[in-house]
């Protein structure tokens, strides 16, 4: 018997431990899960998430235990009490981790804030050692040697989970820092938080008194020698457990950016973000579930925000978020006050810091944020292993369209509208420019967190819409567009049409570079004539008869350049 | 017994912490704005003027605009961009004395000035959402001002324009125009439409004609046009020198324009008028025409004369 408690004490304390290790280390060095732009839960995360439930629940049923001997006592014959709890524990979550692992359980499930996640596995791992460490001292009434000492610190450091001061900091998303201003904010979380955890520290209330009495079903055994496995043990232990508050505090002591320039509608923003849990997924510290919106500010447009809000799918088809279409009156562009005031919140992350910051240290934060620049990504050789279509699938047909005619199902509320790729030639350098800097004033973010590789596959399928296009044009009437050009479009476009005039980067969108893009006829003459919305380009009827804007349209397809990498 | 106390204590704290935060929440909610008078919708009325408070707006009650400028025609950005005509800092300068009213006037008051003069329309009713979400807006923008870096503050400044010791000249100002401004601004100064978006009113917004700023607006000083001129024209290349600024600003400045009623009602204390204001009556001798074009220097001496004798 006794030998067989050992081996159970054993198998928790070292799968807690690594469980906790892997967990802890996580949080330390962030980048294992934190990178992923939406986590999604598949069936392993759910699995995690309903162990993980488990085993909070065990810790409420473990001070009941102790508390009633005489209920219990025939449960636990003797020592047997970790066998028990791993029985407990696979009796409560094991057809549910099963059910998880099969899919059969409704995806929405793992939308909760429960879901798996590296702070969630520390925590259990904790619990677990704790459980082992009492089965072992306290039937001992040993509380003097390293080994009692070992387990005080862990019930403590449980308990501070379940309260959790890290959590009110964390609620905040942001990007690194924030702390002071997410315990501002978010003060509907804390309380949540406080109150859920009640349940728990009840639990940690019996498990308490237990130290005291002990619970009667164990008969005392002789206290154990403090031996060199309890020293390693106890001191290792110690060690691991402070890299818990450098985990909390490694994200506060760096500069502060308090909510300075807080709005009236970003203030009831707040409020209904915290109402809504946005903060539950949406938490680049603690649960890294949703992306990080930290540095939001400027990275999106706010109609992209709208279209993405009522229902995230439109732009981004395989997101795991729900819809929240609540907050619109009838559809994504006519978004209810309180619509209005959450997304005006959420453009607000991080604003206070990129005003106080210079430009490049804004821009460095956020890998979506689109870069008014001319950089390249890293050079790679197209290797043609990832499927560029699938990967267009995923990521762009929301905005552009299956053919890529800038008509997907979110097109219609962006302004200015996606990109027409199918109606436009592209050089190599200008879809894989489009692709590493996104497209300032528009919809269109950056990719900066994708592979050069697979952004070299993009760029090529991206190329094969529009291959069939006709590129030729009449020199004759680009000749003639030629002075049409200079007059009017060369302050915007620049006079070799590399967009690169003298206004260009005072616009809110870039003007278009006719060296790298060759638009359609038609859609050229479209976009003179009626102008592109949401961007400067005006309708040119005005100014230009229909010659001119023939010969004009003729000039800028004579000016493609091409070229290949 | 301990743990008792133990359980009760944390359960007491809870309470009062969700005690004190409700008190904080109904606080907040009871010192915000009416729901529609936003930031963000003050944001709208800056750039979409024409659509949502002009000639644009289908509710004919609610056009109060009569040009189809925006706000940010002349404040770059919607007043967000440091630099001339910002408006990253207006609203902690209000109250102040207004000469041009003659009163000591709120930020509402200069707004209606604006709506009156710049955008050729009638004044806004002081709580109107409008009204009030336009102050939100502006408010808003000087938070940010807070927390700008100091480099990023000084990144837009404007070159100083200091006025030349002539009169302003018409001829060479139109050849300024054509050569630099026509092609944007159009040769007549009538801008370029964005027909197909009204919220865009015009890409290039007129300097001139029924859709423009009236000749009550600041604007329609020659000394204030020029440095703005000087300090953003052409967009993303202001390198006019004073000269040419200076002239262009007269070229466009004796073009026709609305005409608002009631202007010689201004500037109750006439000493305070600048010496720019092309419409009467005076406190000085000088004529209308060189109120209008200059020189300015000879008006500027008389004006500090007079200061020094009092």
């Amino acid at each position: 018997m006794a030998r067989r408690h050992a081996v159970a004490v054993a198998t928790w304390c070292v799968a807690g431990s690594a469980l906790s290790a892997i967990g802890l280390l996580q949080l330390v060095v962030p980048g294992v899960f934190h990178d992923a732009p939406a986590l999604g839960y598949g069936r392993i995360g759910m699995a995690l998430m309903l162990a993980i439930l488990a085993a909070i629940g065990n810790s409420v049923l473990l001070g009941i235990y102790d508390q009633f001997p005489r209920a219990t006592r025939s449960l636990s014959s003797g020592a047997s009490g970790p066998a028990l709890f791993a029985l407990l524990n696979f009796a409560v979550a094991g057809p549910a981790v099963l059910l998880a692992l099969a899919g059969l359980l409704p995806p929405e499930l793992g939308v909760s804030r429960l879901a798996a996640s590296p702070s969630h596995g520390a925590s259990m791992g904790i619990f677990m050692v704790a459980v082992a460490q009492r089965f072992w001292v306290v039937p001992r009434r040993d509380f003097s040697t390293r080994l009692g000492l070992g387990y005080a610190i862990l019930v403590l450091s449980w308990m501070l989970i379940a309260i959790n001061p890290s959590e009110s900091f964390s609620r905040e998303p942001r990007f690194g820092v924030q702390a002071l201003e997410g315990l501002a904010r978010h003060d509907g979380y804390w309380q949540r938080a406080l109150c859920g955890n009640l349940v728990m520290l009840v639990g940690f209330g019996f498990w308490f008194r237990s130290l005291r009495r002990g619970p009667a079903a164990y008969p005392k055994a002789p206290p154990p020698k403090n031996t060199r496995f309890d020293r390693v043990w106890s001191v290792g232990w110690l060690v691991l457990l402070l890299l818990w508050p450098i985990a909390i505090f490694s994200e506060t002591d760096s500069a502060r950016d308090l909510p300075t320039g807080t709005t009236q509608s970003e203030m009831r923003g707040r409020a209904v973000y915290v109402r809504e849990g946005c903060a539950s997924c949406h938490n680049a510290n603690h649960d890294p579930i949703g992306p990080d919106l930290s540095s939001e500010h400027g990275v999106r447009t706010t109609e992209w925000h709208y279209a993405h809000l009522f229902l995230p799918r439109l732009v981004t088809p395989t997101s795991p978020m729900p819809s929240y279409s609540h907050l619109f009156s009838v559809g994504p562009d006519t978004p209810t006050q309180e619509g209005r005031d959450l997304v005006a919140y959420v453009e607000s992350f991080g604003r206070a810091r990129e005003l106080s910051e210079t430009v490049g240290v804004a821009e460095l934060a956020h890998p979506a944020r689109a870069r008014r620049s001319n950089e390249l990504p890293p050079p790679t050789k197209y290797v043609g292993t990832a499927d560029p279509k699938q990967t267009f699938t995923k990521h762009c047909v929301g905005c552009h369209g299956a053919k890529g005619a800038g008509d997907g199902a979110a097109s219609s509320l962006l302004r200015p509208r996606p990109a027409n790729l199918a109606a436009h030639r592209y050089s190599d350098d200008q879809v894989a420019r489009a692709l590493w800097n996104g497209v300032a004033g528009t919809s269109m973010p950056a990719w900066r967190d994708m592979s050069s590789e697979r952004i070299a596959s993009i760029a090529k399928y991206v190329q094969s819409l529009s291959a069939k296009n006709d590129t030729s044009f009449d020199a004759t009437l680009a000749a003639a567009g030629q002075a049409v050009y200079a007059k009017n479009c060369s302050q915007c476009h620049g006079d070799t049409g590399a967009g690169d005039g003298f206004s260009a980067m005072q616009l809110p969108v870039p003007p278009a570079n006719f060296q790298a893009q060759q638009p359609s006829l038609d859609y050229a003459l479209s976009a003179i004539a009626g102008g592109v919305e949401g961007t400067p380009m005006a309708p040119w009827t005005a100014r230009l008869n229909e010659h001119d804007m023939l010969a004009v349209a003729h000039y800028i397809r004579s000016l493609y350049k091409g070229g290949t990498r | 017994m301990k743990a008792v106390v133990f359980i009760c204590s944390v359960m007491g704290i809870a309470v009062m912490g969700v005690a004190w935060q409700m008190d904080v929440r109904r606080t907040e909610q009871s010192n915000s704005a009416a729901a529609a008078a936003t930031e963000d919708y003050g944001r709208r009325l800056i750039t979409e003027t024409s659509l949502l408070m002009g000639p644009d707006q289908e509710d004919t009650t609610k056009r109060y605009t009569g040009s189809r400028l925006q706000c940010s025609s002349c404040h770059l950005k919607g007043g967000a961009d440091p630099g001339t005509l910002s408006l990253l800092e207006s609203s902690p300068k209000y109250p102040r004395p207004s000469g041009r009213d003659g009163v000591v006037g709120d930020m509402k008051l200069r707004l209606q000035g604006c709506m009156t003069r710049s955008m050729n329309g009638r004044a806004l009713p002081n709580d109107s959402a409008e009204m009030n979400a336009m102050v939100a807006y502006l408010s808003s923008l000087n938070a940010q001002f807070k927390v700008m870096a100091p480099t990023r503050r000084a990144a837009h400044e404007s070159k100083a324009f200091a006025t030349p010791d002539r009169a302003a000249s018409v001829t060479a100002g139109e050849k300024v125009f054509i050569d630099r401004c026509a092609r944007c601004h159009g040769d007549n100064g009538q801008g370029l439409r964005a027909e197909y978006n009204p919220a865009r009113g015009y890409v290039y917004p007129p300097l001139w004609g029924p859709d423009s700023y009236n000749d009550g607006a600041g604007m329609n000083r020659v000394l204030t046009a020029a440095r703005f001129i000087k300090a953003r024209m052409p967009l993303g290349k202001a390198d006019l020198t004073d000269d040419e600024a200076f002239d262009v600003s007269a070229y466009i400045n004796v073009q026709e324009r609305p005409h608002m009623e009631g202007l010689e009602k201004d500037y109750p204390d006439r000493t305070t008028k600048p010496v720019d204001t092309p419409y009467g009556p005076w406190a000085d001798p000088f004529s209308a025409e060189q109120h209008k074009v200059g020189p300015f220097k000879p008006i500027e001496a008389f004006y500090a004369k007079l200061k020094a004798a009092k």
